[in-house]
């Protein structure tokens, strides 16, 4: 292959990399040896066999797509203007002109999209200086889980974990009184005998194991009530085998990242912004982004939605609505945790409580969070 | 490149230039490919085709939760073990020569990722389907598997491909796969093919059918995917729809033809209801 063409196949890695796109040697030399086997005098089948070699994942395609776009086929092709001041440069101009617009240049689909949130700090260069300055706007916030009455919640997520029952995986596991034979394991026993059995092995199918997802409402009027949710997050963490914690305000944003970090018994160092801590409510937008965005992924028969909030909606009613009921069908049941209901003489009366009621299993307050959850609905 | 699309072609798949460079790749480089996409897509399809087109072996495993090496690999055969063992008891042999006996391939189950490494002929395509099904250890295993291919049978020694399998992953991003899985592999994602396409796949697929009736089926499908449903209709959908409306002799559509017939395409009562709301607003008859 041409010198050239290498060069700036090998520079064109370079710059995917400095945004985020995961290209290492390997990729870089797998892309070298594509572009042999392919017919490159067609440009299509050129930019396909890059992406094909150097994506592993739809989002790193988009970004592909943009970075391509912008080194192949843009006036910016000499050195001097490679690198991170090709995207830097743009971001300037940019500064000074739409500060307010700043925000929509974030969103997916333009090509200064900063990497998600999950993956912080671990890309350099433009897309820090972004994140930074997007803080700025909305200035974050870092919840601090409490550490009073540990003992209690880990209790009560042990519990809840325990309650649920579940039905029977598909999975073989040794069993003492299983329903079939385990003939390999009886085989290897009888191996010590000569050959002659005279122990039989059983096996059988292992009850599942509940998955859990757990929405905290990280508004204002739930202050001092959103931290102990999130302490249940993390106990909940430590004892089942799938949780999935989101938090949100005004907008939705996945925080298990940032809860898996967490080693042993630390607590985890949650940063999230204004937009999910300390904002609005708009439950019905926060559900439907989960359900559109993550339901497909994160919703099954195993899953329970633990959903804490006061109810207290802003937003569209419809939408809230909407959401419950792919909530209720998708997902084993929903838990609802209101930290009103502790007031004496509260009913649910507030639009947005009142609209999700039917589709709950358990409707509870917070408190329960130290006293236990009871989970009284078997499923499936 | 002109093979591939051509071959492709003869099997009534109709296949864009991506997807066709995509499968010229796995051939040249011998890397796995990685086929993401929604459902109804022809995710599978193109491990069958290019089985077909290549006219090789297709093996295929079809991964779900709790899969295990026992079921994707090899598994030794203990009740004929066991049999045979008893039968030669009285036979004289020694037991070295016993034992060599049962642990032969003749008392081995080869699953298919044993049977993919060993073909002595051609190289076969193997599919792996649904890999999002199956568990994260599983995962971790496949990894090794598909690094080296090679697979360790303890009492066997270790076999090698002769002729490396043509690995074709699929999956519905139900889960997401590890990052280690991925970068194993070429990464192609398939979505809904435009109306041109999906024009030509109805045309390939049932040769017999009314172009204007096909026009008319694509851009409705159009529109049902742009609605907000929970089961977005496929390509598979498409074309079952397209047969039964042959079937039924329908050489055009109106509102209540698809009333009518949108068991084929609404999978789930809201997306039902919501199709059928539609509908009653006029929502096609002016633009069909």
């Amino acid at each position: 292959m041409c010198k050239v063409l290498s060069g700036h196949v090998l520079r064109f890695c370079q710059q995917l990399r400095q945004n985020g796109v995961n290209v290492g040697p390997g990729e870089t030399m797998d892309a070298l040896r594509a572009l042999e086997a392919v017919d490159m005098a067609d440009e299509r089948i050129f930019h396909s066999a890059l992406r094909l070699v150097l994506c592993s994942s739809l989002e790193e395609q988009e970004k592909f797509d943009r970075i391509y776009q912008l080194y192949f086929h843009s006036q910016y092709k000499k050195e001097d203007k490679a690198g991170i001041a090709l995207f830097s440069e743009e971001m300037h101009t940019d500064d000074k002109q739409e500060k307010d617009k700043r925000q929509e240049r974030y969103a997916p689909g333009s090509v200064l999209a900063a990497p998600s949130n999950d993956k912080m700090g671990e890309s350099k260069g433009f897309s820090l200086s972004a994140r930074l300055a997007l803080y700025d706007v909305n200035g974050s916030a870092t919840p601090c889980i409490p550490q009073e009455k540990e003992a209690e919640v880990l209790k009560s997520a042990k519990d809840l974990c325990r309650q649920v029952q579940l039905c029977k995986s598909r999975r073989w596991k040794p069993m003492k009184h299983g329903v079939r034979l385990d003939m390999r394991r009886t085989f290897r026993k009888s191996v010590a005998y000569g050959g002659e059995v005279l122990n039989l092995v059983r096996k059988g199918k292992p009850p599942r194991q509940a998955e859990f997802v757990l929405l905290c409402d990280g508004s204002r009027s739930m202050e001092g009530i959103a931290e102990t949710v999130l302490q249940f997050a993390w106990a909940l963490t430590r004892s089942a085998k799938r949780v999935e914690t989101f938090l949100f305000s005004t907008r939705l944003k996945r925080v298990t990242g940032q809860f898996k970090l967490a080693f042993g018994k630390a607590r985890p160092k949650l940063t999230v912004q204004g937009t999910e801590w300390g904002g609005g409510t708009r439950i019905g937008e926060s559900l439907d982004t989960f359900v559109s965005r993550y339901g497909s992924q994160l919703l099954n028969p195993n899953t329970i939605v633990i959903i804490a909030s006061d109810g207290l909606d802003t937003g569209a009613i419809e939408e809230l609505e909407s959401a419950m009921r792919i909530l209720r069908r998708k997902a084993a049941g929903i838990i609802w945790l209101n930290p009103l209901l502790s007031l004496s003489g509260y009913l649910p009366e507030a639009r947005g409580m009142k609209t999700a009621l039917p589709y709950i299993d358990v409707f509870t307050s917070v408190e329960s969070l130290f006293t236990g959850l009871r989970w009284l609905k078997p499923i499936r | 490149m002109m093979f591939i699309e051509q071959a492709f072609q003869e099997q009534g798949y109709v296949t864009d230039r991506s997807t066709a460079t995509a499968l010229q790749l796995v051939m040249a480089l011998k890397k796995p490919l990685l086929v993401e996409g929604p459902a109804g897509v022809g995710k599978t399809e193109i491990a069958k085709v290019l089985a077909r087109a290549l006219d090789t072996r297709l093996i295929r495993l079809q991964c779900y939760e709790g899969l295990d090496v026992n079921t994707a690999l090899y598994e030794w055969n203990y009740q004929k073990q066991l049999l045979h063992l008893k039968l030669t008891e009285q036979s004289g042999m020694t037991p070295a020569e016993r034992e060599a006996e049962i642990f032969s391939s003749d008392f081995l189950f080869r699953r298919p990722l044993l049977e993919a490494i060993s073909d002595v002929d051609a190289s076969p395509v193997l599919l792996i389907d649904e890999v999002d099904r199956a568990d994260e250890e599983f995962e971790a295993f496949l990894l090794e598997v598909l690094a080296e291919f090679q697979i360790t049978v303890p009492e066997l020694g270790t076999l090698y491909a002769r002729h490396r399998p043509y690995v074709i992953l699929t999956s519905n991003r139900t889960r997401e796969l590890s990052e280690a899985l991925r970068r194993r592999c070429l990464y192609h994602w398939i979505s809904y093919p435009d109306p041109e396409k999906e024009k030509a796949i109805l045309a390939s697929r049932l040769p017999g059918i009314d172009t204007r009736l096909a026009g008319q089926i694509v851009n409705i499908m159009e529109r049902i995917r742009r609605m907000p449903l929970d089961k977005i209709p496929g390509v598979a959908e498409s074309l079952d729809w397209a047969h039964a409306l042959t079937v039924l002799h329908q050489g055009e559509l109106d509102a209540q033809t698809v009333k009518e017939t949108l068991g084929c395409i609404a999978k789930d009562l809201d997306d039902w209801k919501q199709i059928e709301q539609a509908l009653e607003e006029g929502w096609m008859s002016g633009n069909v």
